[in-house]
């Protein structure tokens, strides 16, 4: 039970309402509440609203995935986390100029600003850091350490400290704002992942992230992705404390009897701190919930709200009579009565930037619905988030499966560490499959993997693959300057005849298969799973992006790139390295890091490799 | 018999045990019951009611967990109750017993037992 001393340190200190800004999120709202600021992640725009009529007032082009929106204290300035474009752009929400722009490492994510406007704090999702930027000189004034991957980001309501949240692995870290150091930790389970949000109670001491489980262990996926909410107590200090008592998970399967809802996104609570509400972008539905003051359920069941497609982002006025929920893929803003919970306006804040097939596909991706998934607890996109690696080893039927990234996948067909597949369209059988168990895009006989292409058969499968093959790989950012002097050492050593790394990682996509060609080789990897049924053999993957995609190989046992080139590499069988020194593989890592340095598919193309555009 | 449970002690053990030969004496009259271990980290959980299952020799009550300490809602698992018993006839409740931390003994072990006929058909 918190104690009346913490109780009376928290009304003193953390009174405050909750203000513009203060959570990460795609949409945001004015301190004064008239205006609403949304992230378009497909069309590269902000998008400004007039809350008293509910208007578009202006559309402004901002770069490409803006992933975080601010308001600037209590001002009409907005900062925006450009994702792919690593910078932090500052807009003027009255002019829709683009004040300022403040280039940064790598893949801004969450944003948020101070009470004053004075100071904003931006998470790097690679390589895991906190910037504090000063917004009015555009400079970064600190760089934070944050962990591994970290997301969401909140500012505490008395200003004293950031809590951020780690991707893949859940655990909330407080930073210290003063100091700049961590102050606090409070880690998830070992299954808790895709935490890119998190938002605060203004008076509680406590905090709210919504995330899913990844049990990699379960046979066939039954029951391996479920959602979840986690309450964190920020103020209890007793690491001691029992099972739940510093950190609670909820689980949102079992919230409304055994309604499964998933892939939870973000989450919102009201400024008088008694409204919560968690919207879940794959079911396409929202839990309207009652904050529980009691130390123990914490949150209780309202209503379910049917919402749009992909819905990605929940704000609630100052007032607390309006609720705006984000359809990502409706491209529009909701507003709800936050009493009846019933819909008043829908405001359309950008058009749909993917054409109607991608559309279409991204949409499929997204679902945990039919025709995809029968029992509405995964979608494509619970391992494979925007594209991206879930950060997991999968225990599958075949064997051990470290996720892959999906950039740059239209290059390097065949798909899958044991290239069981040659089109998108063969996962068909993985829709209808024990993993999805869908109804599938097909009407008629399904084409086997490998075989008679599956393509064609159906426009939405096609679809599917438009979409999935639509991700590209971001340059790296070891290479912005180039090819540091160590990268350079290590790209002779990866190209000689002596490590023969390049021989199978070869040409502009670093890999000799292709679906005209396939390539596996054994690289001494496939005796280390007793449960591989496909292997030894392996599909040479690319090494663009491999900066941020550990762990590695097939069995993600390499947790470096380091662990890759040495303790994994026992016997030389991949690429010969047990005579390089130390200094040499240092290097060796550089170059890999700073994978890719230049856009590869120009030299792609040229070579005659085959991109697969569905 | 739905039991929900915090923690695995030997009083509990020994309340499993004693109710899994009751179902097994009255399979005839429709007994079943269940056990929930509420958890937050269900996969951590996993080996401990395993062991408990071998060590007791259970055979006729099935041993689960749920992901997440304060339980159900729909249930209203009282926060400060360890083991809470659930004795149901159809729909309807016909005794219930809670026990706080340590609160679960031999007494309440005999008092969860005695109440079992009411739940037999």
């Amino acid at each position: 039970m918190r104690t009346l001393a913490a109780w009376i340190a928290m009304c003193c200190l953390g009174g405050a309402a909750v203000q513009a800004g203060d959570s990460n999120s795609l949409l945001d709202i004015s301190r004064d509440a008239k205006l609403l600021a949304c992230a378009n992640r497909d069309s590269g725009t902000v998008t400004i609203v007039e809350l008293a009529t509910h208007a578009k007032r202006a559309e402004i082009a901002v770069g490409r995935h803006p992933e975080g929106v601010s308001f600037v204290g209590d001002s009409h300035q907005l900062a925006v986390a450009l994702y792919d474009d690593d910078c932090v752009a500052i807009l003027d929400a009255e002019s829709g100029a683009i004040v300022r722009r403040i280039d940064v490492f790598d893949e801004p994510y969450g944003i948020v600003s101070s009470a004053d406007g004075r100071r904003l704090f931006v998470t790097l999702d690679y390589p895991g850091q906190v910037l504090e930027i000063d917004p009015a000189a555009g400079t970064i004034v600190r760089t934070l350490e944050a962990g591994d991957f970290a997301r969401g980001i909140a500012i505490a309501p008395d200003q004293s400290r950031l809590l951020v949240t780690q991707y893949y692995s859940g655990e909330v870290l407080a930073i210290d704002l003063p100091g700049g150091k961590i102050a606090d930790r409070w880690p998830g389970i070992s299954n808790d992942n895709l935490a890119r949000q998190i938002a605060v109670h203004p008076k509680r001491g406590k905090a709210y992230l919504p995330h899913i489980r990844s049990r990699v262990t379960a046979v066939h996926g039954e029951g391996s992705i479920f959602p979840y909410v986690s309450v964190i107590d920020t103020v209890s200090k007793d690491t001691t404390a029992g099972d739940g008592q510093r950190r609670r998970r909820i689980p949102m399967d079992a919230f409304l009897a055994n309604l499964v809802t998933a892939n939870p996104w973000e989450a919102a609570i009201s400024a008088d701190g008694r409204q919560f509400y968690v919207v879940f972008a794959g079911t396409d539905d929202m839990f309207a919930c009652d904050v529980i003051d009691d130390d123990y359920r914490e949150i209780g069941y309202r209503k379910l709200v049917r919402l749009g497609r992909n819905p990605r982002a929940v704000r609630i006025a100052p007032d607390g009579q309006t609720l705006y929920v984000y359809n990502a893929l409706d491209f529009n803003v909701v507003a709800y009565d936050t009493r009846s919970l019933t819909p008043q306006t829908t405001i359309a804040v950008t058009e749909n930037p993917l054409g109607e097939e991608k559309l279409r596909g991204k949409v499929l991706f997204y679902s945990a619905q039919q025709p995809m998934v029968g029992r509405r607890w995964i979608s494509c996109s619970s391992c494979h988030p925007d594209g991206q690696q879930d950060g997991r080893t999968w225990h599958n039927p075949e064997g051990l499966r470290n996720t892959q990234w999906l950039a740059g996948m239209a290059w390097t067909h065949p798909i899958h560490w044991s290239a069981d597949r040659d089109e998108v369209q063969d996962f068909e059988h993985t829709i209808r499959g024990p993993l999805m168990q869908g109804r599938g895009l097909i009407r008629g006989a399904v084409q086997k993997e490998l075989g008679t292409p599956n393509k064609g058969l159906s426009a939405d499968l096609d679809a599917l693959a438009a979409y999935s093959n639509s991700h590209t790989w971001p340059l790296s950012p070891y290479a912005k300057q180039g090819l540091s002097a160590a990268a350079r050492r290590g790209q002779a050593i990866f190209i000689s005849a002596e490590t023969l790394c390049a021989t199978c990682h070869s040409g502009p996509l670093f890999t000799d298969s292709s679906v005209k060609s396939m390539a596996m080789h054994d690289v001494g990897t496939g005796a280390d799973d007793a449960s591989e049924k496909l292997g030894p053999k392996f599909d040479t993957p690319t090494l663009l992006g491999v900066y941020r995609t550990a762990p590695h190989l097939h069995h993600g046992q390499a947790a470096t790139l380091r662990d890759v080139l040495t303790t994994k590499n026992a016997g030389d069988r991949h690429g010969k390295t047990s005579h390089l020194s130390s200094g040499q593989i240092d290097d060796l890592v550089e170059y890999l890091k700073a994978l890719p340095y230049e856009d590869p598919q120009p030299a792609a193309a040229a070579a005659g490799l085959t991109k697969v555009d569905r | 018999m739905s039991i929900f449970a915090r923690e695995i002690t030997d009083d509990l053990a020994s309340l499993v045990k004693q109710v899994d030969e009751q179902v097994g004496k009255n399979s005839s009259k429709q007994m079943k019951a269940f056990v929930v271990l509420l958890a937050e980290d269900a996969d951590a959980a996993a080996p401990k009611l395993e062991e408990l299952a071998k060590k007791q020799g259970i055979k006729n009550v099935p041993l689960t967990i749920f992901d997440g300490a304060s339980g159900p809602p729909s249930y209203k698992i009282a926060k400060d109750a360890d083991v809470t018993v659930l004795l149901w006839r159809g729909q309807t409740v016909k005794a219930n017993h809670a026990f706080g931390k340590g609160g679960l003994d031999k007494k309440g072990t005999e008092a969860i037992i005695a109440d079992a006929p009411k739940i037999l058909e």
